[in-house]
């Protein structure tokens, strides 16, 4: 193999000789042996490399969709196991209201609410923490805080090309938001700007979703 | 179609081939997976390897035996799933599939304990895998140096794989490949570099081709 050949061969291979300096080399080709056995080796080489990194990229691609698929598929179970629960709770809620202590008047306050705010994570656990400490205006600071990073992860749903990863996504996001929504209420409350929580409540009771029910019976009870 | 491709389902041995060979994306994606599944629930029964490593000869395992595909080395022929002097196949794909996958781990033992065993027993070694490489991994048809090098390729080191994909696959210049690879001070350096890869990898090829396939 010799080194000199080698710029040739390349320039050849990958289009980068002119048409004239191509039939030369080609005539070239045909008289030495020594040439056109390392052209073939390059041949050989350029079409192992391209068939080895195409074939890389479509597993690096697969391997990702099957992560993402188990990690929708954990996020699925999840939800479910949520649900029963929030399901079993809010059962147990009427059957004890119904039965047992229906009649007296429900007091709200803001400080003895209990939160499920599992899906929230490490953040809102910090700001269930300031709710229930009565550090209402610190808790809306946290709110907002979180409302803006969601602001910018619902941007970045934009740029995702799965459609159905999209609206999963979209979905997820919309989730957080209401979430935060419903922990804003409270720190509303707490911190007396009535009005502007049950602004926040007319809201959330009329957008489809987890706290659409919850807010409807707050927002009645605190207008009665 | 997105619902395929999301979800791989199974298919029979002669329908991941077909698909293979026609370049179906979706059946491609499905025997990745159904290799893939088997490959994970099963290669403890073969041979041992961490996780990290467990990835890479799976990896080099599917590529070949999707180049073998591509050449039409594995093929259906009237509904019937042949492989080598077409002869039909007596056993499952990823039975074949595991196969390779054994031949792989041997070479990557090889290629991380050179030196460490006594030479008659390498040499032994190698004579009892000559004949199962030659049967699984190189054929003597005529793309066999192709073959060679393809395997070749992927027991290259990290920085000549680099050079070679940059300047083969991406087609990028040297100058390109200088601002992406900057521990190369000039252009002769990164010349000289890529040359002595290619003359590595060619030296490799023929002592293979000789040892396997002229034995």
């Amino acid at each position: 193999m010799k080194i000199e050949y080698q710029d040739h061969i390349d320039d050849y291979l990958l289009g980068r000789m002119s048409d004239e300096d191509s039939k030369v080399f080609e005539q070239e080709l045909k008289n030495d042996d020594e040439l056109r056995e390392q052209m073939e080796f390059t041949k050989d080489l350029q079409t192992a490399t391209k068939s080895r990194n195409e074939k890389l990229a479509k597993m690096r691609e697969w391997e990702d969709d099957y992560e993402w698929e188990d990690d929708r598929r954990g996020k699925r179970q999840y939800l479910y196991w949520i649900s029963g629960i929030a399901a079993i709770f809010i059962v147990g809620f009427f059957l004890i209201h119904n039965y047992m202590g229906g009649k007296e008047d429900m007091m709200f306050n803001p400080s003895s609410i209990e939160y499920s705010t599992m899906r929230g994570g490490g953040n809102y656990e910090n700001i269930e923490k300031l709710l229930v400490d009565k550090n209402y205006e610190d808790a809306m600071k946290q709110i907002e805080i979180e409302e803006t990073k969601i602001a910018g992860q619902r941007t970045a749903t934009d740029s995702i090309a799965d459609e159905e990863r999209r609206a999963y996504d979209r979905m997820l996001i919309q989730e957080k938001a209401d979430e935060l929504s419903w922990m804003k209420v409270y720190a509303l409350l707490g911190a007396d700007r009535r009005d502007d929580a049950l602004q926040l409540l007319d809201e959330l009771r009329h957008t489809e979703g987890e706290y659409k029910e919850k807010a409807d019976s707050l927002y009645l009870i605190i207008c009665k | 179609m997105a619902e395929a491709r999301l979800f791989a389902k199974t298919y029979s041995d002669v329908a991941y081939v077909e698909g293979m060979y026609r370049r179906d994306p979706v059946m491609e994606r499905a025997l990745h997976k159904h290799c893939k599944q088997y490959f994970d629930e099963n290669y403890r029964g073969v041979f041992f390897v961490g996780d990290e490593h467990k990835t890479e000869i799976f990896q080099e395992s599917f590529i070949t035996l999707w180049e073998k595909i591509e050449k039409r080395k594995i093929y259906v022929e009237d509904g019937i799933l042949k492989g080598k002097d077409g002869s039909p196949f007596t056993g499952k794909l990823t039975t074949y599939f595991m196969g390779i996958a054994k031949l792989k781990f041997k070479e990557w033992v090889r290629d991380r304990h050179t030196g460490q065993d006594a030479e008659d027993e390498e040499k032994k070694r190698k004579a009892k895998d000559a004949e199962i490489y030659k049967e699984m991994l190189y054929d003597e048809g005529e793309n066999a140096m192709l073959e060679i090098i393809s395997d070749c390729i992927s027991h290259m080191s990290e920085r000549c794989c680099q050079i070679l994909t940059l300047f083969y696959y991406k087609e990028k210049s040297l100058d390109d490949i200088m601002l992406e690879l900057p521990t190369f001070k000039s252009k002769n350096a990164l010349k000289t570099e890529k040359y002595k890869c290619m003359e590595n990898l060619r030296k490799s090829a023929q002592e293979i081709y000789h040892r396997y396939l002229n034995a």
